[in-house]
C-alpha cells in the first residue's frame, strides 16, 4: 500500500471517527513493519492491526487515569524528544538502532497520541468500544485502506528521503 | 525541534569545528535564551540547577536594544551607557521582537512609528525601512540584524562566562509568531553564529519549569503524582501568551495555547497617547528635536506605568522641550480606564485557552502569571478572577521564568541526564496557528487545526472548481481567519498537468506534515476516480517558501489567477 494514493473509490473522504481509527491503524503498523526491521516498539506479531489498547498497553477495562498515565509513560519513550536522551544513555552498539528508530521522525508517537486522544474522551472511546465489539474485523475495513491520517501512502516509506536537517534559507547571503 | 542535525554552516564560525568529535561523546549544553521585546536574559543547566548568567554590570536581566554609534553598533550587554540617554539621540533601536518579519501593512509595524528611531513603510507589503540616526545621517538596519548583533553579545558574554564556544540555543518566542517570523529568528541567529536547537512558545517554556518543579515536590512527598493542570499567563511588552498544561511525572502536556501582540508597548503607547493626545502628529517628522521629545515622554510614561503597580496614583512632570509640558496626575483608575482594551483582550484570550484546552476553571490547580506585566495588579487580578482564585503560583520569578524553562530545554535537548532526575522532562508541545490552504473565494480551509499535538500529519481532499482545469493553485496560509487575507501566507506552488476532467471529479489531496524538527511540509497529489494511483506526481514542498517582500504576493497571485486556478473542499458525506 506504500507509494500509492490510497483513496476509496466512492467513499468519504475526510476523517470521520472510524476512517480515523482503522486507517492510521493499519497503515502506521504496515509502515513500521517495512520501513524499519529493528523497532522495539513494533515487533512483527502487531503487523495486524492493533487494538487502541493494545497501542496504549491497557486493558479494555483502564480508567482514564491509567490512560493518561499510559500515554505519558508512553510518550517519555516514544517522543522523538525523549528518544535523544535515550540516544546519549545508550552505548555505540545501539546507536545504529535508536537513530533508525529517530528516522521515524516521531510515527511511533503520533500513533499512540491518536489512541490516546481517542481513549481520553469518553465520547470517542465509548463509539470506539462499539466498533470493536461490532465484528472481528473491523480493522480490515470492507471499504478498501483510506490510508488517511498518520501514514498515509503520500511518501511515510520516502521519509528517509526527506531531508533532515532544517531550513538551508537561513544560510543564504543576508 | 530534531535531533542531530547539522549546525548551520557561517562562515565565520571556526571554533567549533574541531570540537564535533568530542562533543558527541560529552554533549554540549544548549543555553536557554529568552529574547524579550524589553528585556533578555541568559540561562545554562549548571550540571545541578538553572543558572542565570550575568554580565559585566551583575544584570541578569539585559535590555534588549542596539546603539548604532560611529562604526561599531553595541547592544545592551555590554554597553556602558544607560539605554534612557540614549534612546533621546535617535540612535538606539530596540523592540526588534515586535518588528521582525513583519511587512508594512503590519498594525504591529504602524504603531512602532512612534518610536524614536525611524520605522517608515510604504504600505505595499513590503519590509519596513528602520533606521538609526548616526551623527545626523539615517543609517538603515534590519530587525534581524539588529538581533544578531545583541546575540553576538549575548553569546560572547556567555562564551567568557562558561568558558567553552557556545553553539546551541534554545530560544524562546511568541506563541502569536508566523512561521515566517521564525525563520527571521533563525536567520538572525545564524548570522550570530548559534544553531537553533529548539523554538519553545514562552508559556511552555514556563510549563517545562513547572513541571519539573512539581516532579521535585514529588520526590520529595511534598506534592501527589496525580496530574496537575497550570494556566500559565505570560505578557511582557510586546505579546501576551497563554498556555493551558497537563503536568505529571515530568511530563509537560501542552493542551492548548493562545496568543496575540498585546503588552507593555501597548499599554506605554496608550498611556503616552492619553498624556499628550497628538503624540502622533507631532512626532510623525521624525526631527533631532522630536526624537529627543519623543523619548523622554517614553521614559517618563514608562516610570509612571511602573509606579502605578504599587501606588494608586502618580505625579508626572516632564518638560519636552519645544514649550510642550506635561504636568499630570494620574491615579489607577485612569490607566486601567485607558487600558481597558489591552485589559479585555487578555481575559478573552484566557477564556479561548481554557475553552481550547476543554479545562473548566475548577480542574485549574495553579494559576501561573508572569512577565513583566503581570506585575500590574488590574492583570493579576483579572487572572484570578477568571479562574475564581484568591492567589497566584508563588514558585517562581516572573522575570526568569520563561529563561529557566528555556535553560531545562536547552539540558534536556543536549542529552543531558541528571542522577537526581530533575531532567526527567519532556514537553508535548502543539501548533499555536493553524495551517491550511486557500480555497474558492478566498476561504481559508484548516488542514492541522491549532492546538494540534506534534509532530502531526493531516491530510484533506479537495477537487477542481472548473470543468477541464488542468492546474490549480496550492497557497498555503497559517492562522485563524476564515478569510485567507487575515492569516500570515506560508507559501504557494502550482500542480499541473491534472487529465482534463468535469468539475469535482478529480480529488486533490492536501497533506500536512509537521516532523519532530517542527519542520511544515505540505504534500500534495492528484488522483482521478477508479485509480488508486496519482495520476501525476506528489509535490512535496517545504515551507515557509515566501520571502521578505511575501505582502504582496498574495495581491499578485489575485490579480494575475483571479479565480481560474482556485479549488474547492470536497463536502464531507458522513
Amino acid at each position: 500500500m506504500f507509494g500509492t494514493l490510497n483513496l476509496p473509490t466512492a467513499a468519504p473522504l475526510y476523517f470521520s471517527p472510524e476512517t480515523r481509527f482503522s486507517s492510521s491503524k493499519r497503515s502506521v503498523k504496515a509502515y513500521a513493519a517495512t520501513a524499519t526491521e529493528a523497532r522495539p516498539y513494533t515487533s512483527p506479531a502487531t503487523v495486524h492491526p492493533a487494538s487502541l489498547y493494545e497501542v496504549l498497553k491497557v486493558e479494555r477495562t483502564a480508567s482514564l487515569t491509567e490512560i493518561k498515565s499510559a500515554y505519558r509513560s508512553l510518550a517519555k519513550m516514544y517522543h522523538p524528544d525523549a528518544m535523544i536522551q535515550q540516544h546519549h544513555h545508550l552505548q555505540d552498539e545501539d546507536k545504529a538502532e535508536i537513530e533508525s528508530d529517530c528516522e521515524s521522525d516521531g510515527r511511533d508517537f503520533i500513533e499512540i497520541h491518536n489512541a490516546y486522544a481517542t481513549l481520553s474522551d469518553p465520547a470517542a472511546r465509548a463509539l470506539y468500544d462499539l466498533s470493536l465489539g461490532n465484528t472481528t474485523s473491523q480493522f480490515s475495513n470492507q471499504r478498501g485502506p483510506f490510508g488517511f491520517g498518520v501514514g498515509f501512502g503520500f511518501s511515510a516509506p520516502n521519509r528517509a528521503g526527506f531531508y533532515t536537517t532544517r531550513r538551508w534559507e537561513t544560510d543564504q547571503c543576508w | 525541534m530534531g535531533m542531530a542535525e547539522p549546525a548551520y554552516t557561517v562562515a565565520s564560525d571556526s571554533e567549533t569545528t574541531g570540537e564535533e568529535k568530542s562533543s558527541s561523546a560529552f554533549p554540549e549544553i544548549a543555553i536557554g535564551i529568552d529574547v524579550g521585546t524589553s528585556k533578555c536574559s541568559v540561562a545554562v543547566w549548571n550540571g545541578s540547577e538553572v543558572e542565570l548568567l550575568k554580565n559585566n554590570r551583575n544584570q541578569k536581566m539585559m535590555r534588549s536594544y542596539v546603539t548604532f554609534k560611529d562604526d561599531i553598533p553595541s547592544g545592551g550587554v555590554s554597553n556602558q551607557l544607560s539605554h534612557e540617554n540614549e534612546m533621546l539621540s535617535g540612535a538606539a533601536i530596540f523592540n526588534m521582537k515586535r518588528l521582525i518579519g513583519r511587512v508594512d501593512t503590519d498594525p504591529v509595524v504602524h504603531s512602532s512609528k512612534n518610536l524614536p528611531f525611524l520605522v517608515q513603510t510604504l504600505d505595499i507589503g513590503v519590509r519596513p525601512f528602520i533606521a538609526a540616526l548616526v551623527n545626523n545621517v539615517w543609517r538603515s538596519t534590519t530587525p534581524e540584524e539588529v538581533l544578531a548583533i545583541f546575540l553576538v553579545e549575548l553569546k560572547a558574554m556567555a562564551e567568557v562566562q562558561l568558558k567553552r564556544p557556545i553553539r546551541n540555543v534554545v530560544l524562546t518566542i511568541p506563541v502569536s509568531f508566523s512561521r515566517f517570523q521564525v525563520t527571521r529568528i533563525e536567520r538572525a541567529c545564524a548570522m550570530a553564529g548559534l544553531h537553533v536547537l529548539r523554538l519553545m512558545p514562552e508559556p511552555t517554556a514556563v510549563a517545562l519549569l513547572y513541571a519539573q518543579q512539581q516532579q521535585q515536590a514529588v520526590h520529595e512527598n511534598i506534592g501527589g503524582a496525580s496530574e496537575k493542570i497550570a494556566l500559565i499567563f505570560n505578557m511582557g511588552a510586546g505579546y501576551c501568551d497563554i498556555a493551558v498544561t497537563a503536568t505529571a511525572g515530568g511530563v509537560s502536556q501542552i493542551k492548548a495555547l493562545a496568543g496575540s501582540t498585546i503588552g507593555g508597548e501597548e499599554i506605554l503607547q496608550n498611556m503616552m497617547r492619553y498624556l499628550l493626545p497628538d503624540s502622533e502628529i507631532l512626532f510623525s517628522n521624525h526631527g533631532i528635536n522630536e526624537i529627543k521629545s519623543m523619548g523622554l515622554l517614553r521614559v517618563a510614561t514608562q516610570d509612571a506605568i511602573y509606579k502605578l503597580s504599587s501606588q494608586t496614583s502618580v505625579q508626572i512632570d516632564v518638560d519636552l522641550g519645544n514649550e510642550l509640558k506635561i504636568c499630570k496626575v494620574v491615579d489607577r483608575e485612569e490607566f486601567e480606564e485607558v487600558n481597558r482594551k489591552v485589559f479585555e483582550k487578555c481575559e478573552s484570550l484566557i477564556m479561548q485557552c481554557l475553552h481550547d484546552a476543554k479545562v473548566e476553571t475548577k480542574d485549574v490547580a495553579d494559576i501561573i502569571a508572569v512577565g513583566g506585566c503581570s506585575y500590574i495588579p488590574k492583570i493579576r487580578n483579572l487572572v484570578m478572577s477568571i479562574c475564581k482564585r484568591q492567589e497566584l503560583y508563588k514558585g517562581m520569578n516572573p522575570l526568569e521564568a520563561a529563561v529557566c524553562g528555556a535553560a531545562l530545554e536547552g539540558a534536556v535537548a543536549s542529552g543531558i541526564s541528571d542522577p537526581f532526575g530533575s531532567l526527567d522532562l519532556l514537553t508535548i508541545q502543539v501548533t499555536p496557528l493553524a495551517i491550511g490552504i486557500r480555497v474558492e473565494e478566498n476561504n481559508f480551509v484548516p488542514i492541522i487545526p491549532r492546538n494540534t499535538t506534534m509532530p502531526t500529519r493531516k491530510e484533506l481532499s479537495f477537487t477542481t472548481f472548473r470543468d477541464n482545469q488542468i492546474e490549480v493553485l496550492i497557497v498555503v496560509y497559517e492562522g485563524e481567519g476564515e478569510k485567507v487575507g487575515k492569516n500570515h501566507l506560508l507559501g504557494y506552488f502550482k500542480i499541473m498537468g491534472i487529465p482534463p476532467a468535469p468539475k469535482g471529479v478529480p480529488e486533490i489531496n492536501v497533506c500536512m506534515d509537521i516532523d519532530a524538527s517542527n519542520v511544515l511540509r505540505v504534500l500534495a497529489g492528484v488522483v482521478l476516480p477508479g485509480s488508486r494511483h496519482p495520476a501525476i506526481p506528489v509535490m512535496e514542498v517545504r515551507m515557509p517558501t515566501v520571502d521578505d517582500g511575501h505582502g504582496w504576493c498574495a495581491e499578485a497571485l489575485d490579480r494575475t489567477y483571479g479565480s481560474a486556478l482556485d479549488l474547492v473542499t470536497v463536502q464531507k458525506k458522513i
